[in-house]
């Protein structure tokens, strides 16, 4: 079985993590820069040099957009660009200083390579964070042992490779471990939520007397209740209770039709398509998801014309049309990681004052 | 209830991962000092270098106590806090009396124990409430080594690996108290929706419940009247009208049900169509002793009664068979006539019986319902619930 991510169990986890991932990718720019600057004696190709800055920018910028709230849980796919870039980037920093590289310890690559890779613990499980990190430090010492010829550090060659794996394995194991630990949490606080699930809702008083009020239930209790207390009290049937009873009974039975094949989405949206009944396959969670946002559209947002399309094939879109000149995106972001971690799958996206998310159950 | 983890324990989780993640950063640090020493050594004038190792194990062994406490102890911090820093300085000058005189204070050998350290006070800050661990652990460590490099006649140099791992930990911890807040400002929301919707689920599942009970009661006593001729009404039919005006009021189980046995719960409902002048013929364990839920054994009994309504309105035949099935965890009933049958697409969406009364009945209580009809052969209803 695939081991599950934490950005999977908890989606909003994934949103805090974002500003990390950011924060983490300029300061690994920033230090990238610096040491190049004060360490240009050692650089023998600047265009290398440049590009290995570049590299790693574009690794940064890679990994913050993987992380949008938007799109997709990060995946295997973003893991391994996030590694290859940031391998490639050291690689290109080795490159630039060949020959003329006196002193590991002052090279930004696998410095800047841990810092972009602790933050993947929020993201992806530990297996995968552990092997590649694994992977990368050993590259990394075989990378620092082939440039030997150059450093002047007097000491054996194991601990030039030490110098340069050291903080991408410690980054990698502690990312490991904090996956592992997030995951192991999340897993036992899932289990427990489905354990304490009740199996159908208690059924209250005032419940039943809401259920009454507003459905066929209204009408029963209004109209033909009394009709048949009055029959039973008199003990006959008068000339014209048959066609009244034949008139309550289809009024009672359309409403009863009427009342069935409402469904829950209908009063939620204000237009919705849902030819396969597919609503009332939706889990609890999943409902209780899309309604905290279209409340929150209909709300914090001035959203109108929510729309709501559920496909027979298992797919379903939401529209809205926002107030213009408001900036949603970090609001919403929250709601449809929500609905991400709930769903089989889910995007949003934007377009002018349009809002529009896609989702499969 | 939410599918949003909850605030208070995101913040505690958080804590608990970033503390075993800075514990194994530490560990790999201090494991490479480890390695850098045993390549070192030989090159060495004598093995007194090895008195590291000790110092190096104390300070994991200090880790391992910080990594494991599972609520605050203050004694413990304190003095896990006083071996930690005792080792570094034993550690460190170990490593400058061995090392030459121009090596500066932000080599590998001193550089790598600072940054554990510093990733350990991290671990303490699950105990320790923020990033006063971790800022009291490199601000020690990193004292000891320049203190013991202006002692030994070492050259000082800033230490860029070690500084820029404690900022990017004290960016990290700062800025994941205020996404976090920023992140889950819609818990509450997200609440309030899973409350509207479970409100609106009971709702649901009341409306469907009365309106079942509604269909196998009034809509039959309208029936009745409606195709009377006028005059008296008999005392057995006046008598079934007030009993259903007071089942439905009461949302009563079928009078005759105990909703424990299976005899109980189909026996009332058997009763009725009798009543109705239908002939049932039993079949299968009915006497066996099993046991149901009483919203199960209501269910059952009315969905039953129910079935046996529509062979007696529908079937054209004046008789059907009841079968009982018991498994380890089921019941199955079936509810069988060789009457017309039917087409189920073609039947009209205002039948709402197998619908309504028979159907999601018994799918609300966690009960499966199969139905086989052929044309001219006859119908069969099998109904399924859990058993308690």
């Amino acid at each position: 079985m695939t081991e599950r991510t934490p950005q999977e169990l908890d989606p909003l986890g994934g949103i805090t993590a974002r500003l990390v991932v950011i924060a983490a990718g300029i300061f690994a720019v920033v230090a990238a820069v610096v040491m190049s600057i004060v360490g240009a004696s050692q650089i023998s190709s600047v265009p290398l040099a440049i590009a290995a800055i570049l590299v790693l920018v574009a690794t940064v910028v890679a990994f913050v957009r993987a992380t949008s709230a938007f799109r997709p849980p990060l995946g295997l796919g973003t893991h391994f660009l996030v590694f290859g870039g940031s391998l490639l980037a050291v690689l290109l920093n080795a490159l630039s200083q060949w020959g003329t590289n006196t002193y590991v310890r002052d090279d930004w690559g696998p410095v800047a390579m841990a810092i972009v890779i602790f933050s993947l613990g929020s993201y992806r499980a530990w297996p995968e964070l552990l092997g590649s990190a694994v992977v990368s430090a050993v590259a990394l010492a075989a990378l620092a042992i082939a440039e030997s010829g150059s450093l002047t550090t007097p000491v054996p060659l194991g601990v030039y490779a030490l110098a340069a794996a050291t903080p991408v394995l410690a980054s990698g194991v502690a990312a490991a471990a904090f996956s592992a630990t997030l995951v192991e949490i999340l897993t036992a606080w899932r289990a427990e939520l489905g354990a304490g699930k009740p199996t159908t809702p208690a059924r209250t008083t005032a419940v039943l007397a809401d259920a009454a009020a507003l459905s066929h239930l209204g009408y029963l209790h209004g109209e033909v209740i009394p009709f048949l207390e009055s029959i039973a009290e008199v003990g006959e049937v008068g000339e014209r209770d048959g066609p009244r009873a034949r008139a309550l009974s289809a009024e009672l039975r359309a409403l009863m039709v009427l009342d069935a094949e409402q469904s829950w989405a209908e009063e939620l949206v204000d237009d919705l398509d849902d030819p396969a009944h597919l609503a009332a396959r939706l889990s609890p969670g999943q409902r209780g998801s899309l309604r905290a946002l279209v409340a929150h559209l209909r709300g914090a947002e001035s959203g109108r014309d929510i729309r709501l399309v559920l496909r027979a094939d298992g797919s379903g879109t939401l529209t809205a049309r926002l107030a213009p000149g408001s900036n949603p995106r970090v609001r919403l972001a929250p709601f449809v990681a929500v609905v991400r971690g709930i769903f089989a799958s889910a995007d949003g996206d934007f377009s002018g004052t349009g809002f529009t998310l896609r989702f499969t159950l | 209830m939410s599918q949003v983890f909850p605030t208070s324990l995101a913040v505690t989780s958080t804590n608990s991962a970033f503390a075993r993640g800075s514990f194994w950063f530490g560990i790999v640090c201090l494991s490479a000092t480890f390695l850098v020493i045993l390549l070192i050594v030989p090159s060495l004038p004598g093995t007194g270098a090895y008195a590291a190792f000790p110092a190096l194990l104390l300070m994991v062994a200090g880790a391992v106590v910080l990594v494991r406490m599972r609520r605050r102890v203050p004694v413990l911090i304190g003095a896990v806090a006083v071996l930690e820093l005792l080792s570094m300085a034993w550690y460190t000058h170990t490593v400058m009396s061995y090392q030459e005189q121009d090596a500066p204070s932000d080599n590998l050998l001193l550089t790598l124990p600072v940054i554990a350290l510093t990733m350990f006070g991290v671990t303490a800050s699950r105990v320790i409430r923020g990033l006063v661990g971790c800022v009291i652990a490199y601000a020690v460590a990193q004292g000891i080594v320049v203190v013991a490099a202006v002692g030994f006649g070492h050259p000082v140099a800033f230490d860029v690996g070690a500084t820029s791992i404690f900022f990017v930990i004290v960016l990290t911890l700062g800025l994941l108290g205020r996404a976090r807040r920023m992140a889950r400002s819609i818990e509450p929301q997200i609440l309030r929706a899973d409350e509207v919707d479970s409100a609106a689920l009971t709702r649901e599942l009341a409306e469907s419940r009365a309106s079942a009970l509604v269909h196998d009661t009034i809509l039959n006593e309208l029936a009745v009247v409606a195709t009377r001729e006028p005059g008296p009404l008999p005392k057995r039919a006046r008598d079934r009208i007030a009993a259903s005006i007071a089942e439905l009021r009461e949302d009563a189980p079928v009078a005759g049900v105990e909703g424990r046995a299976v005899d109980g719960a189909l026996a009332a409902a058997i009763e009725h169509a009798r009543s109705s002048g239908l002939e049932v013929t039993l079949a299968g364990q009915f006497g066996t002793e099993v046991l149901l839920d009483d919203d199960t054994a209501t269910a059952l009994g009315l969905a039953v009664r129910q079935c046996l309504g529509n062979v007696a309105a529908h079937a054209g035949t004046g008789s059907a068979e009841v079968a009982v099935i018991a498994a380890d965890s089921t019941l199955t009933v079936m509810v069988i006539d060789s009457g017309v049958g039917f087409i189920e697409e073609q039947v009209g969406r205002d039948r709402l019986g197998l619908r309504n009364s028979v159907r999601r009945r018994i799918e609300d209580v966690g009960g499966t319902v199969q139905l086989w009809t052929t044309p001219g052969v006859g119908t069969s209803v099998s109904i399924t619930v859990p058993l308690r």
